[in-house]
């Protein structure tokens, strides 16, 4: 007898048929009270090749493997008594495979159960499948461990927050703790970001875009960190947010590690600028002023000779104190290049203008301009080292471009600062350079290890008789964290 | 002829000395002198003269703001500023604090002179008519 043979319109038959057709990789087996299968179809029997005849007429226990008779039996026996049972065991065809073993009765009239079905589903591919998915939770749990990174999902909706459990040890939470967004801020966020924060969120509500925000959290033993936010909204249907995904980082460490960083580089460049300064200073508030002193008593003593001196006495003081001004005005230059007072007061701007005003007047510079998408002042030392950076591609022009126009520009956007120093001159070879060791000469080893000393790139683009262009690139920081203050 | 009658203001005693003995010389009457800003003030009020010759950097009071409120009390007052510091922005600040001119220590010889007595032309063309006759300096 096979499936087919089954009594029709018998509910019995109606389920077998719907279970035979519908699920996939089953067996089913309807056995009678004596456990004889009477009943054998499925769509893995035909999937394998395998027949009805080959499972007909055989007892249950029989056709599955040898050690698990004993098991089979019972539930059989246990379906009959109208129970339900289950097991897992591997095929016995093909012991590679592993079947889910299901033992229900079949009811017939006035409830009586008049037999029982085997439903034995290949779960195989479900089962490694589920493995994977299972190493994959715990490679990712093991990975955000590893890398201090938290996991959430925000319901915009119901304002329910999903977190990972490497996010709770981040905030110091119990895991698989349930929170809104809104008690997550009020709870975690430290009190000094919570307003920023939550306007933030408030503002990106609307917005599926990627973002990225930096704050500081309070762990449940007080203990501070600072945690770098990724995320971006997940839009339905009609295109509206309906939910945030992203991670939360801890980057306490790393942020330490930049403080100390920004602090060593500080100490560098007070060392370097502290020296030009207090150098300018003596030179400025001694030697100036003396010799400034010493051109008036020449002076004077010229009056004094007056029309009783000899003309040629008159005319050698007249020299010296000649001769002493352009020594005085050298002088000066050199302070100013020292101690730039123009960069401390005004900003590096005015300074730039003052620099390329000063290197027209050096060279054959017809033109010298200074464009500036500044606004407001840049961390002391990321001004003093564009400053430098331009005073020295400024003075490679002066000396050794032969260029009638340069340009200096100074370009800004949220990530950094540009410097460019363009000029129409007659450029060299970057190659040639190199080999003969004048990169020294040209500054450009200290220009490219200024710059990158703060994080920045630092490029020279140029050929012979193509001009040159000195760029530097560096991050920006907030002058009111600045270290040079 | 009534000599120029001039105010010395820098706080480096050897070099005010060598400007007051050379304008002594030169034929302009030093009437006061001082070594900083506020001192500056209060001699210009007190003693009104044609033209304040003052440094920039001082202790107390700078030369740009001494220069300020010395224009206010004394409007006719011209003050030249004589500096070691070389700067298109301080000029520029100076002339916007009512400086008459801005000149830097060590310049070429005799452009402090010269400069004088520019002020010093300046300031009379200010002052009302008076019974005598302009002073050629």
């Amino acid at each position: 007898m096979t499936a087919e043979a089954l009594p029709r319109g018998s509910a019995g038959d109606a389920g077998f048929r719907l279970l035979a057709e519908h699920l996939p990789d089953i067996i089913i087996l309807a056995f009678d009270n004596r456990l004889d299968i009477w009943a054998a179809t499925g769509t893995a029997l035909r999937a394998r090749g395998w027949t009805a005849s080959q499972f007909l007429g055989r007892k249950v226990p029989a056709v599955g493997r040898p050690d698990d008779a004993a098991i089979t039996e019972a539930s059989c026996r246990a379906a009959l008594r109208g129970e339900i049972r289950r097991f897992e065991t591997n095929g016995n065809i093909e012991p590679s495979r592993l079947w889910a073993m299901q033992f229900v009765p079949i009811p017939g009239e006035r409830d009586a159960i008049v037999g029982g079905m085997v439903l034995a589903r290949d779960i195989t591919d479900h089962r490694l499948a589920e493995r994977q998915l299972q190493a994959s939770r715990r490679q990712l749990a093991e990975a955000q461990r590893i890398a201090q990174v938290g996991s959430w999902d925000w319901d915009l909706e119901t304002d329910d927050l999903a977190v990972s459990d490497e996010l709770c040890r981040l905030f110091g939470l119990p895991l698989g703790i349930k929170m809104t967004m809104a008690q997550g801020v009020a709870e975690a966020i430290h009190p000094a970001d919570q307003e920023r924060v939550a306007s933030y969120l408030g503002r990106i509500r609307d917005d599926p875009s990627p973002f990225e925000l930096e704050h500081r959290i309070v762990r449940v033993d007080g203990d501070v960190r600072t945690v770098l936010a990724r995320g971006e909204g997940v839009v339905d249907e009609h295109g509206r947010v309906v939910r945030f995904i992203g991670t939360d980082q801890d980057i306490t460490e790393r942020r330490r590690a930049d403080d100390e960083r920004r602090r060593l580089l500080d100490r560098v460049y007070e060392a370097q600028e502290g020296q030009d300064r207090r150098l300018a200073a003596d030179l400025h508030d001694g030697h100036v002023q003396s010799l400034a002193a010493i051109g008036f008593k020449l002076e004077q003593a010229r009056l004094r000779l007056g029309a009783s001196g000899s003309p040629e006495v008159d005319e050698l003081l007249w020299q010296v104190s000649k001769d002493l001004s352009t020594e005085v005005t050298s002088l000066r230059r050199t302070i100013g290049r020292l101690r730039p007072l123009v960069l401390v007061e005004d900003g590096l701007e005015a300074a730039l203008r003052e620099e390329a005003k000063s290197a027209c007047n050096r060279a054959a510079l017809v033109a010298c301009e200074v464009t500036s998408e500044l606004d407001g002042r840049l961390d002391p030392v990321v001004e003093t080292a564009l400053f430098r950076v331009a005073q020295q591609a400024l003075a490679n022009v002066v000396d050794h471009a032969a260029a009638t126009r340069a340009l200096v520009a100074i370009e800004c956007s949220s990530r950094g600062v540009v410097l460019r120093v363009v000029d129409d001159g007659c450029g060299f070879d970057p190659g040639h350079v190199r080999v003969i060791g004048d990169i020294a000469h040209f500054g450009l080893i200290a220009m490219r290890e200024r710059v990158e000393a703060l994080g920045g790139r630092f490029r020279v683009t140029t050929a012979p008789g193509e001009g040159t262009v000195v760029e530097a690139r560096l991050p920006l920081t907030d002058p009111a964290e600045g270290l040079g203050a | 002829m009534t000599r120029p009658r001039l105010l010395v203001v820098d706080d480096h005693e050897m070099l005010r000395t060598a400007l007051v003995d050379l304008l002594v010389q030169a034929g302009f009457e030093v009437v006061g002198q001082a070594a900083d800003g506020a001192d500056a003030v209060a001699l210009a009020k007190q003693l009104e003269p044609d033209v304040v010759l003052m440094d920039l950097r001082m202790p107390v009071l700078g030369g740009l703001d001494a220069t300020r409120l010395i224009k206010d009390a004394c409007p006719a007052t011209q003050v030249v500023l004589l500096t070691a510091f070389e700067s298109p922005a301080l000029e520029q600040q100076a002339e916007e604090a009512g400086c008459f001119a801005y000149l830097v220590k060590g310049g070429p010889p005799g452009d402090l002179r010269l400069t004088l007595h520019q002020a010093m032309a300046w300031r009379r063309s200010l002052l009302p008519p008076a019974g005598s006759p302009p002073v050629d300096v």
